[in-house]
């Protein structure tokens, strides 16, 4: 497989010397831009694989960018931010960010984060249109509405089996409380948020039962939930 | 033109000062208006006064009425509304004019209305001869069918056969004294004295003088028939008689009078003194209380006490609290008029207010000192007498006082805490400086030395400064986090963002988190596995754990195993963070929660720790209202945990 092609919007140059420096030193080919606009034209004119984006540039809001690039493409996008306040984390996912890095983060979980983003895409290039889903020991069979771990079915109640579909489909992507709830209940109240922590609890204790190694949904307290592609 | 306006300027030099005198008569109105333009008029001061005197508070309720109308549109003109005791209204009213330094005088006719034997029928004269300095006016009482007639009062039948019992005694008493004296033999003229001294006891022990005026005629009559020649019959030869008995009628009168003027005197002071013990318990009570609800409550009794009425109580945000005077017996209000009428009565006037608004029940007084606004204070105002009044406008004073020492006393003390809070900021900035020193100078000394001579180093020693730099770091990282919880915590009031969360969420974060630096100890999550929730700020609760994991790392050797535990306990969480490490001596377990305290045997890096974490760790738990305390692992280590409340959740399937 191509090492993908990644855009980093920074302004700070330090960090994005470091970021530059881990891309080179693991082979990824980069791009780099220091503004909002510049992000921007440049996603436009090179069309990236994965963008990296901090939240607090000079020029503009990141959640601009997002929503200007969303206006035309599907490029995945992890947001950089400097508050340890969810709320812009939140918010940008909303607007159509995949993943968030927390800073001051670490190297590895940077990669990381890059490893899941390029595996998310593979699997979106190759099974996009499959009607089953399979992801380690996990198989769902959307046409029978039927769930199995490690070849033996298990039993969900509709909700759960709603909100796994859910996280499958968006599999590599945190998922906000609110995204969860507004698509499996319709409705996103603060005890919908409540109920959702509720049936994820149990619904990872079911996923979890058979081998406690393997962990393959993530609680992001605070913000919200993400399948691992394993 | 010009000496006029000197001569107005002179006049106010001087200060005119009017006085209307208040009435319970229909026709006092007028009164007060024309001294209310003559205020205007003059650019003088204005006050109303009411004399009260002792058979007042017998006046009927439509007379009470009728004066508090005319007390009311005094104010509303304009006029301090003054009230004073005495039953000489001249000599009352010349004495206040004298020392309010009162220089026009109004009063209108019905002012003064004959209303007893013997009182001056002509309150003028005598007000000339009190004051002669005060200019008086006086508006004729025209229209006559305004004019004040005073109403009967309700004849209290046993009080008379009281009084008559006592006066026949004394007469029988009188007589048979003297029935002694002429079988003794002893001259007439004693007998008289014998008789003029029971007329004095009458007038003494009973509650009119009609009484010992009766009883000096009976005397009189009693004397003649039976001891003055002839005898049993009326019929006297003396020619001195006459003259006798006519001085002895005086007697009787002039005793009876200032003997009944005495005791009038004697139970207003009597009320005064009484009244002034009860402020004195008050002042005395209210000082005693720490806060404004108990200040209020306390007055609310006080009050109950005073007048055996209900008490209605406005806070400052014009909250009601109804003390009902008896429980049994509950008064029904409507909230909202009386609220109407309490912010009326404090937007009414300053310090003497007391309006009363349609349809309220209360009588309303606001607690207000130096133009603060403490709320009002309302009693059921239709029993009150104008002495009563007088006494709950100085409850009312007390109690606002007691409300303004109180507030005073609380701005002190949160100026203290804020000056205490600036102490500690100052303390953490400077204990953080210092602290900050060494891991930056460790960091910006080794990479500028692997910049300049890297090539030098062999790559151990290269891979050594790296690994000083990145351990340096993280512990920046980690003190980053914790001062910026503790920014949270010092703003006076900790700023929550509460939600509900699972504690196991929680606690997975936290240990997930942690992983990383615990590569050298084992740390294990145990979970009833129970869905329990909380309502947290979910952020600090981690910071708390990874804290309390940390500590656990930072304080036990290489190898120690680490256990976050989660238990139910009942309405609580319980959440442990339990090691096997050597454990806390019994001396630092105390103050291991307290800001800045390393402890005596700190671990080889010590300057590496700020101290901070579990202060922090203890404010974040009992900001959300739980505890945190530390104990001792058996058989050695150490396990800190808290509590936190339960939080039930209705789950939407």
């Amino acid at each position: 497989m191509n090492k993908p092609l990644i855009l980093v919007v920074e302004d700070d140059s330090s960090v994005r010397n470091l970021i530059a420096a881990t891309l080179k030193a693991n082979e990824y080919n980069f791009i780099t831009a220091a503004s909002g606009k510049e992000g921007a034209s440049q996603a436009a004119t090179r069309s990236p694989d994965i963008i990296l984006l901090d939240l607090g540039l000079p020029d503009m809001d990141g959640v601009e960018v997002i929503k200007q690039v969303r206006g035309w493409a599907i490029t995945p996008i992890i947001v950089i931010s400097a508050r340890s306040d969810d709320t812009d984390k939140i918010a940008a996912l909303d607007a159509g960010a995949d993943d968030y890095l927390t800073k001051p983060f670490s190297v590895e979980e940077l990669l990381a984060r890059i490893r899941a983003t390029q595996r998310r895409l593979a699997y979106s290039n190759n099974a996009s249109s499959s009607s089953v889903f399979e992801n380690g020991g996990l198989k769902i069979d959307y046409a029978a509405g039927c769930v199995f771990l490690d070849g033996e079915e298990l039993h969900l109640t509709s909700i759960e089996y709603k909100l796994l579909c859910l996280l499958a489909q968006n599999v590599g992507k945190v998922l906000t409380h609110k995204f969860i709830t507004q698509n499996v209940w319709g409705s996103c109240w603060d005890n919908d948020i409540a109920s959702l922590r509720v049936f994820m609890a149990t619904l990872r204790k079911k996923l979890e039962s058979a081998d406690s190694e393997k962990q393959y949904i993530q609680t992001h307290i605070g913000v919200g939930y993400r399948m691992v592609r394993l | 033109m010009e000496n006029d306006t000197v001569q107005i300027s002179n006049g106010d030099i001087r200060g005119e000062h009017v006085l209307a005198c208040l009435s319970s008569a229909p026709s006092n109105a007028r009164i007060i208006r024309t001294a209310a333009q003559m205020t205007k008029a003059y650019g003088a001061k204005f006050t109303a006064l009411f004399v009260e005197t002792a058979d007042f508070e017998k006046a009927s309720a439509e007379n009470k009425a009728r004066l508090a109308d005319n007390i009311a549109l005094a104010k509303e003109l304009g006029a301090e509304v003054e009230t004073v005791f005495g039953d000489d209204i001249a000599y009352q009213i010349a004495r206040f004019a004298e020392a309010a330094g009162i220089t026009k005088l109004v009063i209108g006719r019905s002012t003064f209305t004959k209303k007893r034997v013997f009182e001056s029928s002509n309150l003028v004269e005598n007000l000339l001869a009190y004051a002669p300095e005060v200019e008086i006016h006086i508006i004729p009482d025209i229209s006559a069918e305004n004019r004040y007639i005073p109403t009967k009062k309700g004849i209290d039948w046993l009080e008379i056969l009281k009084n008559s019992l006592l006066s026949l005694l004394i007469l029988g008493l009188s007589t048979l004294l003297c029935y002694l004296f002429q079988k003794l033999g002893f001259a007439d003229s004693n007998m008289i004295m014998v008789y003029t001294l029971g007329v004095l006891v009458t007038s003494v022990v009973t509650s009119n003088v009609v009484y010992s005026l009766l009883c000096s005629i009976a005397g009189v009559l009693l004397f003649n028939f039976l001891f003055s020649r002839p005898d049993f019959s009326f019929g006297s030869y003396a020619t001195g008689y006459p003259v006798t008995l006519l001085i002895m009628l005086l007697t009787a009168l002039i005793s009876g009078i200032f003997a009944q003027r005495y005791k009038n005197q004697e139970e207003h002071s009597h009320k005064i003194a009484h009244r002034l013990k009860l402020l004195f318990d008050t002042n005395k009570l209210l000082l005693s209380a720490t806060d404004s609800s108990r200040i209020l409550t306390l007055t609310a009794q006080q009050l109950i006490k005073l007048f055996s009425t209900d008490v209605l109580i406005f806070d400052e945000n014009f909250e009601a609290t109804y003390f009902p005077a008896n429980i049994a017996n509950q008064a029904v209000y409507d909230v909202e008029i009386e609220r109407k009428s309490a912010e009326f009565a404090t937007r009414s006037n300053s310090a003497k207010g007391g309006e009363r608004q349609l349809g309220s029940k209360f009588f309303y007084l606001p607690l207000s000192v130096n133009d603060m606004l403490y709320g009002a204070i309302g009693v059921d105002g239709s029993a009150l007498s104008a002495f009563d009044r007088d006494t709950f406008m100085s409850v009312a004073l007390e109690c606002a006082l007691a409300l303004d020492n109180e507030r005073n006393r609380r701005e002190k003390e949160q100026v203290a805490v804020v000056a205490s809070n600036e102490q500690l900021r100052a303390n953490i900035l400077r204990s953080i400086s210092h602290d900050l020193r060494t891991p930056l100078t460790s960091i910006s000394g080794n990479a500028a030395n692997l910049l300049e001579n890297g090539e030098k180093f062999d790559p151990d020693t290269r891979k050594q400064l790296l690994q000083d730099i990145l351990k340096d770091s993280d512990w920046l990282i980690n003190l980053t986090e914790n001062l910026l919880a503790s920014t949270r915590m010092e703003d006076g009031k900790l700023q929550l963002r509460f939600s509900n969360e699972l504690i196991d969420d929680i606690a997975d974060a936290a240990v997930n988190y942690c992983l990383k630096r615990a590569e050298d100890h084992t740390l294990r999550l145990t979970s009833s596995g129970e869905m329990m929730f909380v309502s947290v700020d979910t952020k600090l609760i981690v910071q708390v754990l990874v804290n309390l994991i940390d500590n656990a790392i930072k304080y036990t050797p290489s190898g120690s195993s680490i256990e976050v535990r989660i238990e139910d306990a009942g309405d609580d969480v319980r959440v442990s963070v339990a090691d096997d490490g050597n454990g806390i001596s019994d001396k630092d377990k105390p103050h291991i929660f307290e800001k800045f305290y390393r402890g005596e045997e700190s671990p080889s890096d010590s300057r590496r720790s700020l101290g901070l974490g579990l202060y922090l760790c203890k404010a974040v738990i009992e900001a959300h209202g739980g505890k945190i305390e530390v104990a001792d692992n058996l058989p050695h280590g150490t396990v800190v945990s808290f509590e936190l409340a339960k939080k039930e959740i209705k789950i939407n399937e």
